[in-house]
């Protein structure tokens, strides 16, 4: 055998470049079941600390649609040693910066602050854990701020009901299409029993991941955690995550009348109902191809080049075990909306029948590379990373085992899943009329 | 039996006390928050600086981490620049910065920028624009190279330009529709009148009558690289930034010298209220602020401080005293917009149409309060720990610490305004916050209220006079009260 078929052998088989990024990840548990995250970064004299607790509005009991939002909103008014919005307070009069967000499965609280400050934030967020205050005056009190704000969405986003409606076809089981952010009936409904009830049985240590990105020493940060949180006891009878619903393909096509919409417009959805471990790399990739960026293939055939669309956008979304691909366009009429799908659906018929180029599918890798590398800048959208990956995965990952999945990916792998769920067979479409 | 338990209880007792003293001890760490620890020092990366045989000024900052790097190209003129018959072509000259060039296509050079996973976003400022692209380290000369071809062989074609007006007046209509936008808008346009200052937030209107052939000949006479500045900031040496940057750039041409930059405006100098009416609209938007000094006076940090204090968090007054004690607002803030040759102080507020006139007052009288009256230090110093907690968070990614970088290198502020940033929030005082505040007319602003006339105007009666405006900024009538 000679040495230019082993380096043509070997130029076969070996795997793409690999990228390794220095981001250290380390973990560990505490006794009552707090999953603790440390990245060290000494880059600025900052810390990102990130505490999730597995619950969101998948876990809303019927006709509650909101509670996982009202508790969000709950979590700043006050504990046994915080008052009312001190949270805030403290946070901001260190120069900080926070936040909290509820999705289907989770609910966030993070904030970033100067390193010296990294004991006040685990003794804000252990004692909000601990000894959360819930009183029948601020349920009353976060409801009406919940209702209000509901109403102004409502009215700042008039694609918003159909955007709800739509998640009806996309997930059909309740708890999966039921809004985070509730419904204004259901959210009048909820009782302080329920709150209280959705607390014990969600916001327990054992429920939860901490993690701490920056600039701290490891042993220290050690210690302080010990401090704050090992004391809290396990909530008592947390319950995991409902099973996820399984789907099958199918196709449908709705009109929805819209009231106060500027332009009619289109949701088209694809739902990935036997996706594969490791399909997610290549949905990720499908999305840029698709729907990110000025020369992705629907923002370039629908939107520059046949102006069937004035926008159109995508979106990979997970809720619990189902995961499902939204586009959205907005059109001049309804005869362009029309228009629009069959144009969309003519590429991706052209997606499944040829391999896309290696050019355009490295286009893609490097613009989903940018984004990441980009959340990866903030010390809080880390840990968030951090802390979602270790939910994914069971254990937090370093990002380089992502970036490099991703750019495993190849045109046979791309073609395959389109083939496999970017088809007639397993579209929803709803228009929306004016 | 009993002795024996009452003896055994008796043993138990210390450690049952030492078990339970220990820990309530140990649970007594909850009950107040914890002391910092000292400050840690921020170690800024030095500004390293160099000007090209062109007239190019290079500005190269370090640091190690995620392989991204970021560009900024700064060219010093903004809106103020634009001939004062066709408003709206230094804008029209940077959304032509990802089109046509003699070697590539429109298409190719949005191929290219995604091929490097570039971001390229455009800011038009009255005085400046910036194109700033952000984009992979391995990137660095496809980078460099279309940004070359773009200043050296730039191609403004009228079917380029007819794509790049659709979709600015597009996101210009939507804007439209924001009554913060609107508001922020003919504030702007009221405190400039008069002044060759122009307000960069133009209306979709604006584009229509520029032609290619005008935004050409903008970009001939301002698109000088002895009217340009670049700063690269992320994983990279100032050697090879240098070497690179004038390897791509050094035929580029420069021009004649700058014209001297537009004096500032001057202050509003009595209460003036305007309304613009936006059909519809469920609240009240405010928008009121005066010119103020620009970025390089001595006002900047005790203005700094000032507003912190005054709107800058949720924790400042006017977020506590209209939206958390009167229920007033959804949110209200303050804010400082300098500039070369001024600034803007500013607030802002969403209010419920019931409110508005008291929020008005509100915020008047809130102004009034924190410059009339001396600010206690306490209050002052949690509004610099405030300031200096939060500058690194203003520098976490490399297109932060770009940005950062390139303001102060196009204000001309110096390598002191960086190195001494904190120690000179930490130099300002109540007396010096005060003494700055008595100089300035930040009491007779320009206030101006978006929102459906129908549900509004009622409400404002008691102001003596209202103007009302289109959303174009065009003066419809004027509401004068009857005596």
């Amino acid at each position: 055998m000679t040495a230019g078929f082993w380096i043509l052998f070997l130029g076969l088989v070996s795997p793409p470049l690999r990228a390794s990024l220095n981001i250290p990840v380390s973990h560990y548990q505490l006794k009552n079941g707090l999953q603790v995250i440390l990245s060290e970064d000494f880059t600025l004299p900052l810390v990102g600390v990130a505490v999730t607790y597995r619950t969101g509005s998948l876990h809303d009991p019927p006709g509650k649609a909101g509670l996982a939002y009202l508790l969000e909103n709950l979590m700043f008014l006050g504990s046994n040693n915080v008052g009312q919005m001190q949270h805030i307070g403290y946070i901001t009069r260190t120069g900080g910066a926070l936040n909290a967000a509820t999705t289907q499965d989770l609910t966030f609280f993070y904030q970033t602050v100067p390193s010296n400050q990294l004991a006040l934030v685990l003794w804000l967020e252990s004692d909000r854990m601990k000894s959360l205050q819930i009183t029948p005056a601020k349920v009353e009190s976060a409801k009406k701020e919940l209702t209000a704000e509901l109403l102004r969405r409502h009215r700042e986003s008039p694609f918003l009901k159909a955007f709800f409606y739509f998640d009806q076809m996309l997930f059909p089981d309740e708890a999966g299409n039921r809004p985070i952010i509730g419904y204004e009936e259901n959210i009048q409904a909820i009782t302080f029993e329920d709150v209280t009830a959705f607390h014990r049985r969600h916001y327990g240590p054992q429920n939860a991941v901490l993690c701490v990105t920056g600039s701290f020493n490891a042993l220290h940060l050690r210690e302080l955690v010990s401090r704050y949180f090992e004391t809290i006891p396990r909530s008592s009878d947390s319950r995991p995550s409902p099973a996820p619903p399984v789907y099958e393909k199918s196709s449908r096509t709705e009109i929805s009348p819209a009231a106060g919409i500027p332009s009619p417009g289109v949701f088209l959805g694809f739902r990935f109902p036997s996706a594969r471990q490791g399909d997610e790399y290549g949905l990720t990739l499908i999305d840029y191809l698709l729907c990110r960026g000025n020369t992705s293939r629907l923002v370039q055939r629908v939107v520059k080049r046949e102006r069937l669309a004035n926008q159109l956008s995508g979106s990979l979304e997970k809720r619990g075990g189902v995961t499902a691909y939204r586009m959205f366009a907005t059109n001049n009429n309804e005869s362009l909306a029309r228009l629009c799908v069959d144009s969309i659906h003519s590429e991706l018929t052209r997606l499944r029948s040829y391999f896309i180029s290696e050019d355009e599918l490295d286009k893609a890798k490097n613009r989903w590379k940018k984004d990441r590398l980009d959340r990866l800048s903030s010390l809080a959208d880390r840990a968030l990373y951090l802390t979602e990956q270790a939910l994914d995965y069971g254990e937090p990952r370093n990002p380089s085992l992502e970036l490099n999945r991703v750019m495993e990916q190849t045109p046979l792998k791309i073609a395959g899943l389109m083939n496999r769920y970017f088809t007639r067979d397993n579209c929803l479409v709803l228009y929306i009329r004016k | 039996m009993k002795s024996l338990g009452i003896r055994i209880l008796a043993a138990a007792l210390p450690t049952l006390w030492l078990l339970t003293a220990g820990l309530e001890a140990q649970e007594r760490f909850r009950r107040t928050p914890p002391p910092p620890e000292p400050l840690p020092a921020l170690r800024l990366p030095n500004i390293e600086q160099a000007t090209l045989s062109n007239g190019l000024k290079v500005a190269v900052v370090f640091r190690d981490g995620l392989p991204l790097l970021s560009l900024q190209l700064v060219v010093f003129s903004g809106e103020n620049a634009s001939p004062s018959d066709l408003p709206g072509t230094a804008t029209a000259a940077a959304h032509m910065f990802d089109r046509s060039t003699l070697r590539r296509s429109a298409a190719d050079i949005e191929g290219l920028i995604d091929a490097m996973g570039g971001t390229l976003d455009v800011t038009v400022q009255q005085e400046m624009t910036i194109i700033s692209l952000t984009f992979l380290e391995e990137h660095l000369d496809d980078a460099l190279r279309l940004v070359s071809e773009r200043l050296l062989q730039p191609v403004f074609s009228e079917p380029d330009w007819i794509e790049v007006r659709r979709d600015l007046s597009y996101s210009l209509l939507l804007q439209e529709e924001e009554p913060a936008f609107i508001s922020r808008r003919i504030l702007l346009q009221r405190l400039y009148h008069g002044s060759p200052v122009h307000e960069p937030l133009l209306g979709s209107g604006h584009f229509r009558i520029i032609r290619a052939r005008d935004i050409a000949d903008f970009a001939d006479t301002h698109y000088r690289p002895n009217n340009a500045l670049i700063v690269l900031a992320g994983n990279i040496s100032f050697r090879t930034a240098t070497r690179k940057v004038s390897h791509y750039l050094n035929t580029w041409q420069p021009g004649p010298p700058p014209g001297p930059s537009a004096p500032p405006p001057r202050p509003n100098s009595e209460l003036r209220i305007c309304f613009v009416d936006m059909p519809q609209t469920a609240e009240a938007t405010i928008c009121l602020g005066n010119i103020i000094p620009p970025i390089s006076g001595p006002e900047y940090f005790p203005l700094l401080v000032l507003n912190q204090v005054l709107g800058g968090t949720p924790h400042s007054r006017l977020f506590l005293n209209l939206r958390e004690s009167k229920a007033y607002a959804y949110y209200a803030f303050s804010e400082n917009l300098f500039l070369g040759s001024h600034g803007v102080f500013l607030v802002r507020a969403r209010v419920t149409p019931e409110a508005v006139a008291e929020a008005v007052t509100e915020i008047l009288r809130e102004i009034r309060r924190a410059t009339a009256e001396r600010i206690l230090p306490a209050e002052i110093e949690q509004a610099k720990s405030y300031l200096i907690g939060h500058f690194p968070l203003s520098l976490e990614s490399p297109e932060q610490l770009s940005r950062r970088v390139a303001a102060i290198q196009a204000y001309r502020l110096g390598s002191r305004h960086w190195d001494r940033y904190l120690e000179n929030i930490m130099l300002v005082s109540a007396e010096t916050v005060h003494a700055t505040a008595q100089k300035l007319s930040l009491n007779t602003p320009l206030v101006v209220v978006t929102g459906d006339r129908s549900r509004l105007l009622e409400h404002l009666r008691h102001f003596d006079k209202i103007e009302v405006y289109d959303k174009k900024g065009e003066l419809q009538y004027t509401l004068v009260k009857e005596r």
